[in-house]
């Protein structure tokens, strides 16, 4: 099955929501930040990238637009809107909060 | 907002369909492309760039299944195919769900016809201007009073109307009746409401003097003058007096009461004192103005009363006027009928419970009947919530198929209501079904479906997480006779206390039925006779006319006694009179004696059989300008009397300085109602007609006919034409039908109650009868065990029915339980029985248990011919 683990679809859409913060992208660019940024460890498979795309659009936390590539392809670039931007906040405080939590654990135990 | 957006994604995956697919399968087919080329651009050969970009990927149709699944199309996909798939349902097992839709329907139709009867009359505010602001006043009733409380208020604006009453007009061949309504000349300016041609009522239009007019009611406009527009200026005849018609009433207005033909301006004559101080006539109700309270304005009301106490002609008792106070107009209208109206949508909630109750058990049967299906849906990967979801989605279509056909029986039903109903119930007329009622039917059949579907779906699941491959019938066995004893209990409380309610109406019903009324009711036909007022006018002229009217239907063949009063026993009409006493001095603080008061000439004990107990009857020469004479009631005379003889005794009309004597005690008589006398009321006494106070409008004939009655019962309006061209006669009736109709309430009432409660039976025992067989065909394996183990077929049907009996037992007491609580909800209903009355309790539960044997029977035999090879086999 393609369906990640709940903790790592959470995660997924924090991740997509924060890397659309710098800037609009395509889903495939989401994907190469993705692979990018955390150093090629977060191979997230590209198939359950776009259901999630799909969904943060469903809840109007990003928007989808349709565009001319440069090439002349047309390529859909997705935007963080407002809402999005405030539940980036709210997951990422979450996620800061889980960590911790986490790491308080790891540390004592 | 939010939600707004995501509605509209919704609707776009839904409805544009192609496109929103397209664009999912280009952005993918993007994706592909450009991970394609950038694996190129780091010198990966192109046909080795293209796979290993499609590997990363995954399999495609499942990424666009769960893209559709993120967007909920597929939610739109599978409530699509859950639908087809139920309405096939519906279609394969005709059986099941005609069964289940008619039951739906019984249910859904009768809660919306009544509610819409309890919206009518209840809920829906007066037709008029700021209703809220109406208030009626409770017992100012006196012209003198209303006159001046009018004059004086200044915090509310007063008018008031004496009823509705008949008034004598020219008809085709005869005189006719039509019934009007007096009323004060500022009537609909307060009520806030305009003619809809010509003008409203001069102010001066009540005093004596005025210009005769009349303004028409709609409807009458209609029937009577073509809806013409030439009608005003023409003369209406009301009792021999022309009034000049000057507008019509809009559609729909038909206040005091929807039988108002016209409306006339009441007479305020401060001259006529009797009229004008002593005859309770009539109703006021007040427009508070802006900004005032009901609090406010009653205070002003009672700061009043010591002013009119002191206009008063006579003396009136120092608590005269003391506990005036106003009621909202629209209770003070609805009164008793709002019991009536909540007991009859309780009756028919309780009707439709049992009907979801059916249904669900038919659906559990049926989910058991498809139990192979069901299971080929687990093992093809269905999840517990969608198998519960498509089951909901299932009862939700049942539910609104059952209330749409529901609706249409609905609109049947409520004809049915308005002809069943009481006919005193207020705004019966402007009852329908609008689209506000529609869509109560539309949430009533939702709600009942989720109901009835959230059982069969819960346990669809519970089945599903106990591993739909295991034996099902293991996990059924116990689930299914646990759901069938809740559905069994719940079934029989709510039967039972249909039945207690129904049960003690009609007890009370048949207790009125058997009271005695006390005078003759077989073989005495009643008339009502309205002389022209010219004759009606003089207390001489009527009593002659009537002396020849008698002499006239005496002669007809069979006819034995005639006579008149100024009122029916049990007729309509109130008619007492304050009187005074004598040796009964009144204290100062105490109210006036009010004694019911009927005006009869001699022959009416006698027509009647009222018995004369002590002293004498009237006789032909208690005339008037003879010694003026009354006759007592025997309670009067226990009351007043109860230690000397009343014979002799003297009492009076508070106005009048000439006593009456008492010359006889007759036996009492129910006059009033059935259920006796009010209780402002303090005795009873008679007058001859030739001696009375007032000369009465209307005479009632009775005339004791031996053999069959219906012969002179037809010829009697034409005899009475023979001698008075000018009178017009009305309700040519039996005594016994008079008599029916004091009790027409209470009867409509219990017939309603009982048949919904017959309804609930007969739909109980479908839904025993259910349960039971489904029982049977559940436990065949172990039933043909116990055959083939030598039980007997009588005990093994009993063992089906009395584990299905013992919880309808339980069920039937809780719901005793129930009913010995709600009792005093209805207890106002109640006349001679009690509310806890033992025969309405304990039959119920026997009723029931009957019912429910006779329902089981089928079953039972079935269980009885099981073959016990056959059934271990297939089994």
């Amino acid at each position: 099955m393609s369906k990640p683990t709940a903790l790592v679809q959470g995660t997924l859409y924090l991740l997509i929501l924060k890397i659309l913060d710098l800037e609009p992208r395509t889903g495939w660019a989401i994907s190469q930040r993705l692979r990018q940024m955390s150093n090629e460890t977060l191979q997230a498979s590209h198939g359950s990238l776009y259901p999630a795309l799909h969904k943060l659009e469903h809840e109007g936390w990003i928007s989808g637009v349709w565009r001319e590539s440069p090439g002349g392809r047309p390529l859909k670039v997705y935007s963080l809107t407002s809402a999005g931007r405030c539940q980036l906040q709210v997951e990422a405080a979450n996620w800061t909060k889980l960590s911790s939590a986490i790491n308080g654990i790891l540390e004592s135990a | 907002m939010r939600y707004l957006r995501k509605l509209r994604l919704m609707l776009r995956a839904a409805v544009r369909r192609p496109q929103v697919e397209c664009e999912m399968q280009a952005e993918l087919a993007a994706h592909l492309d450009s991970e394609t080329r950038d694996l190129m651009a780091r010198g990966v050969p192109a046909v080795d760039a293209r796979r290993r970009a499609a590997a990363t990927m995954g399999r495609l149709d499942l990424i666009q299944e769960e893209c559709r699944d993120a967007r909920g199309v597929a939610a739109w996909e599978h409530l699509k195919q859950d639908m087809v798939f139920g309405v096939r349902l519906l279609l394969k097992y005709r059986t099941y769900s005609s069964m289940a839709l008619l039951t739906m329907a019984l249910g859904i139709g009768s809660t919306t016809a009544v509610f819409s009867v309890v919206d009518g009359v209840l809920i829906r505010p007066l037709p008029f201007a700021d209703p809220d602001r109406l208030f009626h006043a409770t017992d100012l009733n006196l012209r003198g009073h209303f006159d001046s409380v009018r004059d004086w208020s200044r915090l509310a604006d007063y008018a008031g109307h004496l009823g509705v009453r008949a008034f004598n007009t020219r008809g085709r061949d005869w005189p006719e009746r039509i019934q009007g309504s007096e009323v004060s000349a500022n009537f609909f300016r307060v009520l806030g409401i305009a003619p809809m041609i010509g003008r409203d009522f001069a102010p001066s239009a009540e005093r004596p003097g005025a210009q005769h007019t009349v303004i028409l009611s709609h409807a009458f406009w209609e029937q009577r003058y073509a809806a013409g527009r030439d009608v005003l200026g023409r003369q209406l005849l009301l009792d021999d007096v022309p009034f000049e018609i000057i507008g019509v009433m809009p559609a729909g207005f038909g206040y005091p009461a929807p039988e108002a033909n016209f409306w006339i301006p009441m007479r305020l004559d401060a001259r006529a004192i009797g009229d004008y101080w002593g005859a309770s006539a009539v109703s006021t109700f007040a427009r508070l103005r802006a900004g005032v309270t009901p609090q406010a304005a009653r205070a002003e009301l009672r700061a009043f009363t010591p002013r009119v106490h002191a206009m008063f002609p006579w003396r009136m008792p120092d608590s005269w006027g003391l506990d005036l106070t106003l009621t909202g107009m629209h209770e003070d209208l609805v009164h008793d009928a709002r019991v009536r109206s909540l007991l009859l949508l309780g009756v028919v909630a309780l009707v439709l419970l049992i009907a979801i109750v059916n249904v669900a058990n038919l659906m559990i049967g049926q989910t058991a009947a498809r139990q192979s299906e069901l299971t080929l849906r687990v093992w093809l990967g269905a999840t517990p919530g969608r198998l519960a979801r498509q089951l909901l989605t299932e009862s939700l279509l049942l539910a609104l198929c059952g209330g749409l056909l529901g609706v249409l029986l609905a609109f049947g039903q409520l004809e049915l209501l308005k002809h069943w109903l009481p006919a005193d119930t207020p705004r019966l007329a402007e009852v329908t079904i609008d689209l506000r009622i529609l869509a109560f039917a539309a949430v009533l059949s939702l709600g009942s479906g989720l109901l009835f579907g959230l059982l069969p779906a819960w346990r669809a699941r519970f089945r599903q997480s106990s591993h739909g491959t295991e034996d099902l019938r293991a996990t059924m066995g116990r689930s299914g006779r646990r759901t069938g004893a809740a559905l069994v209990m719940s079934e029989s409380a709510f039967a039972t206390i249909l039945l207690v309610g129904a049960g003690l109406l009609l007890h009370s019903f048949w207790t009125l039925l058997h009271v005695d009324v006390g005078f003759r009711v077989e073989s005495v036909i009643t008339a009502e006779l309205s002389p022209s007022r010219a004759v009606a006018a003089s207390l001489d002229k009527t009593v002659a006319l009537f002396e020849q009217i008698r002499s006239k239907l005496a002669a007809y063949p069979g006819v034995q006694n005639v006579a008149a009063m100024n009122r029916l026993p049990l007729g309509p009409d109130i008619s007492a009179t304050t009187m005074a006493i004598e040796d009964h001095p009144l204290p100062p603080q105490a109210g006036q004696f009010v004694l019911w008061t009927t005006a009869v000439t001699p022959e009416s004990l006698d027509t009647l059989a009222i018995r004369v107990l002590q002293g004498r009857g009237f006789t032909a020469a208690d005339r008037k300008g003879a010694a003026p004479v009354v006759l007592i009631s025997r309670s009067t005379a226990n009351r007043f009397w109860p230690a000397t003889s009343p014979l002799g005794k003297r009492i009076r009309p508070v106005w009048q300085g000439e006593w009456s004597t008492v010359v006889g005690v007759v036996d009492d008589v129910k006059s009033y109602s059935i259920t006796g006398p009010p209780d402002w009321v303090d005795g009873e006494f008679y007058v001859p007609l030739a001696q009375a106070a007032f000369s009465p409008s209307t005479l009632a004939l009775v005339a004791r006919v031996g053999g069959v009655p219906g012969e002179f019962q037809k010829s009697l309006p034409r005899l009475v034409r023979d001698v008075c061209g000018t009178c017009a006669v009305n309700k040519v009736e039996l005594m016994k039908t008079e008599v029916s109709q004091a009790v027409a309430t209470p009867r409509s009432l219990a017939w309603l109650v009982g048949g919904f409660a017959l309804l609930a039976l007969g739909l109980a025992a479908a839904g025993i009868y259910g349960v039971v067989s489904h029982g049977v065909l559940r436990r065949t394996r172990e039933l043909g065990v116990r055959l083939a183990l030598g039980a007997s077929p009588g005990s093994v049907a009993w063992l089906v029915a009395g584990t299905s009996l013992r919880y309808l037992l339980a069920g039937a007491l809780g719901g005793l339980a129930v009913s010995w609580v709600l009792v005093r909800f209805i207890r106002s209903l109640l006349f001679g029985v009690g509310g806890h009355d033992w025969i309405s309790f304990a039959l119920p539960p026997l009723v029931l248990m009957v019912v429910a044997l006779l329902a089981s029977l089928l079953p039972m035999l079935r269980a009885s011919r099981i073959d016990p090879a056959r059934s271990l086999r297939e089994g």
